[in-house]
């Protein structure tokens, strides 16, 4: 196989790729910094996350991190701290698709903008952040790509420096997401104090009682200490993921933020955060072992968060009056849907809950950036931000719209449409983890009141566009290419990813086999 | 138990002396209480506003890029230090023992070119450029 | 020697004062100083069980958590600086264009 001729730090192409994007956009901006082609900007970040992707499906198909037994090229340990298998490559796809989405649509978006470079960089350094974090398998290296996706986030969320909301938004942002990295790096040292080391296999061998902690304790004596930094490790994760208890930054800051932001913050971002959670907690923490060291088995803690944040989310939408709040909201909810695949994990099994959460992350990273999009596009139309300012849009827009109503039934999980199967399977592999646990039972039921809950809100939107009748006094709507193209692209896969679905559950499962297994 | 002892009666002793020689010069100086004795002292000059002045933001950007570089050799002081070493050994290149910080001071370095063509080095501004600055 | 319980209970009380300089202090730089300060309790404890377990990890793990620290204070008065020319304040309870 070609694979083979490449070293193996190219394993770690499509974060390169994006890496080198970056500094690209960068070094142009030094030798011409009031340039105004926005053109080749916007056009050398498209490229760059495209190229990302391209490399990405590539691997995946070429079998790099397949195991050898499936005839696939096995997990690639490209340099110290990284590893790249299947679920590493399942979610750089992930973040490579929905960065290409945001760029595209952030063309029109920044007309007039003053930071165009500065923009790109940044979303594609966040990017790069996004697709190490999918790699990493050090408590090191997730620290510095975590925080690699998570400053330029600050700084993208507050770069409409003269709008109120957007400063106010970037400040909360980062105040919530400085003290919730304070917490995560305390937790790390924790873990670090109780193993001696950082290494993921290297803290479950020691967790295993297979090797001994550096300095030569046992383990059970620290059990208090790794607990601790166990759950603080949970914090600092739930700021990423946007789930209780670090989930009030997340209302303020997609909503005071440029939506392209906020639908690039609650896609990728989120998909980031939970391919690191799933890997931290799978590989270094193993279920069998764990709760006999801390004294608890770390799934009753994702049984309550997920339970806590599905109901808070979809109860907090429902009550809302401006679309991106409700979006945003809603975003929290399905935060509480993927930790499902945390929660429903056993000793010896649950690939298909915790596959079912990964399909669901991909299916959102369409749906969702989609639906935020058009949300840029109604700021673009300058139409306002309530329900009410969104009645009768279809009139006008009828394209557009029949993608945002696409979104709003694929969001709500009705039957024709992608966000259906990956809740479908949720649902079914949380039924079969309540096997082994009965409160599964109770989140599987949670999981179905809050889905019918929220085709309430999702379809009062799409009520507002296409049945309201529009007010009297509207201009006509401007098309811009941009916006339209990523918002058709995102409409087009969320129904297409139905036929396609096969792949994607293959995909997903062996994701979720590379680790659980 | 008998250096800590030593310690405290240490730590008494350099408490004890300031205190002391305030107490004394406090009881033998004479009082003649006058309000430029209670002024600001600046070099002898006439005291002008408050101690609390907003500062020019160029402070901020400098100390920023300053910021950049004292990090930087956080990170340069280890590898220098075990730079001779890998450099004599045979296990690793020339290339694997430079390149990876001279990738990392190259990355840095794109860095300050952006600062310094976007201003941030600039210290003064004619009215003139803030009248360009403006447009941007 | 001092046994690492020391270390951590140092650590763990760097930790709570700045735990307590976030919940209750409304100025954003007093905000700023008070992460920080967290941040230096881990440093603490990683350096102190380096040196327990006889490796050097922890100790170049704060080196980069020092880096992020600075990283993150930049960014950090950037956010803060337009906060200011936008609300004329740094007090971060002021801004509330949205509701909490």
């Amino acid at each position: 196989m070609a694979i083979y001729e490449l070293p193996e730090w190219t394993a770690l192409g499509p974060a390169l790729i994006l890496a080198v994007t970056a500094l690209a956009l960068f070094a142009f901006d030094s030798i011409s910094p009031r340039s105004t082609n926005r053109q080749l900007l916007a056009g050398t970040a498209v490229a760059g996350s495209l190229t990302s992707l391209g490399v990405a499906v590539w691997f995946t198909v070429a079998g790099v991190g397949t195991p050898t037994a499936d005839g696939g090229n096995g997990v690639i340990d490209p340099t110290h701290g990284f590893v790249v298998d299947q679920l590493a490559l399942y979610f750089m796809i992930i973040v490579a698709v929905v960065t290409a989405l945001i760029v595209v649509a952030s063309y029109d978006y920044l007309v007039d903008h003053a930071y165009q470079a500065e923009y790109y960089s940044l979303v594609i350094l966040a990017a790069t952040g996004m697709s190490l974090m999918a790699a990493a398998d050090s408590l090191v290296t997730i620290l510095i790509a975590l925080e690699l996706a998570s400053l330029p986030s600050y700084a993208l969320v507050a770069i409409l420096k003269d709008n109120r909301g957007s400063v106010e938004a970037g400040l909360k942002y980062f105040l919530i997401g400085s003290l919730s990295s304070a917490i995560f790096i305390y937790g790390i040292s924790l873990v670090y104090g109780a193993t001696g080391h950082l290494e993921l296999a290297a803290i479950a061998e020691v967790v295993s009682g297979e090797t001994e902690a550096g300095s030569g304790h046992d383990i059970t004596e620290m059990g208090g200490l790794l607990g601790l930094g166990i759950l603080m490790l949970i914090g600092g994760f739930a700021f990423k993921t946007a789930s209780v208890p670090f989930h009030f930054w997340a209302p303020e800051a997609y909503e005071g933020a440029p939506a392209p932001i906020s639908a690039f913050l609650s896609s990728a971002s989120k998909a980031a955060g939970f391919v690191v959670l799933f890997r931290v907690f799978t590989e270094a923490f193993p279920l069998g072992e764990i709760g006999a060291v801390i004294g608890f088995d770390w799934t009753v803690a994702f049984i309550v968060l997920a339970i806590v944040t599905m109901t808070l989310g979809n109860f907090a939408a429902a009550t809302q009056d401006s679309v991106k709040r409700m979006l945003a909201y809603s975003s929290i909810g399905h935060a509480g849907y993927a930790l499902i695949g945390l929660a429903g994990l056993t000793a010896d099994g649950g690939e298909l809950v915790m596959g079912a959460a990964m399909m669901h992350l991909l299916v959102y990273g369409f749906m969702n950036t989609g639906a935020f999009l058009f949300v840029a596009l109604a700021e673009h139309w300058g139409v306002g931000r309530t329900f009410e300012d969104y009645n009768g849009l279809a009139a006008q827009a009828p394209v557009a719209c029949a993608a945002m109503a696409v979104f709003m039934f694929s969001l709500a999980g009705i039957p024709p449409f992608g966000g259906f199967f990956s809740k479908y399977f949720l649902f079914v592999g949380a039924l079969e983890a309540a096997t082994a646990s009965t409160a599964m039972l109770v989140v599987a039921a949670v999981l179905v009141i809050n889905s019918a809950l929220s085709l309430y809100y999702y379809s009062r939107l799409v009520k507002a566009i296409w049945i309201e009748d529009p007010p009297a006094t509207r201009d006509r709507l401007a098309q811009p290419t941009g916006l339209y193209a990523a918002i058709i692209v995102a409409a087009v896969m969320t129904i297409v990813i139905l036929p396609g679905f096969g792949p994607v559950v293959d995909a997903a499962l062996d994701a979720a086999g590379a680790v659980v297994g | 138990m008998n250096d800590w002892i030593a310690i405290g009666a240490l730590a008494l002793v350099g408490l004890l002396i300031p205190l002391g020689m305030m107490l004394v010069s406090y009881l033998l100086r004479p009082t003649v209480p006058e309000t430029s004795k209670r002024a600001t002292y600046e070099s002898g000059e006439i005291p002008t506003g408050g101690t609390r002045v907003r500062f020019n933001i160029q402070y901020y950007m400098v100390a920023l890029l300053f910021l950049v570089f004292d990090i930087e050799t956080a990170f340069l002081f280890p590898w220098a230090v075990a730079y001779l070493d890998a450099v004599e050994s045979d296990a690793i290149s020339l290339l694997e023992v430079l390149g990876p910080m001279l990738l990392f001071v190259a990355i840095l370095l794109i860095g300050l070119a952006w600062a310094w063509r976007n201003g941030a080095v600039q210290w003064a501004q004619t009215p003139r450029q803030v009248e360009a600055d403006s447009d941007r | 020697m001092i046994g690492v319980e020391y270390y951590v209970l140092l650590s763990m009380a760097v930790f709570c004062i700045g735990l307590v300089g976030v919940l209750t202090r409304r100025n954003a730089l007093t905000f700023l100083m008070s992460v920080e300060l967290m941040l230096n309790a881990a440093n603490i404890n990683l350096i102190a069980f380096a040196f327990y377990h006889g490796n050097l990890t922890g100790q170049v793990f704060a080196l980069f958590t020092m880096a992020l620290a600075a990283a993150e204070v930049a960014v950090g008065l950037g956010i803060i600086l337009v906060l200011y020319r936008n609300f004329r304040d740094v007090d971060v309870t002021v801004p509330t264009t949205m509701r909490w």
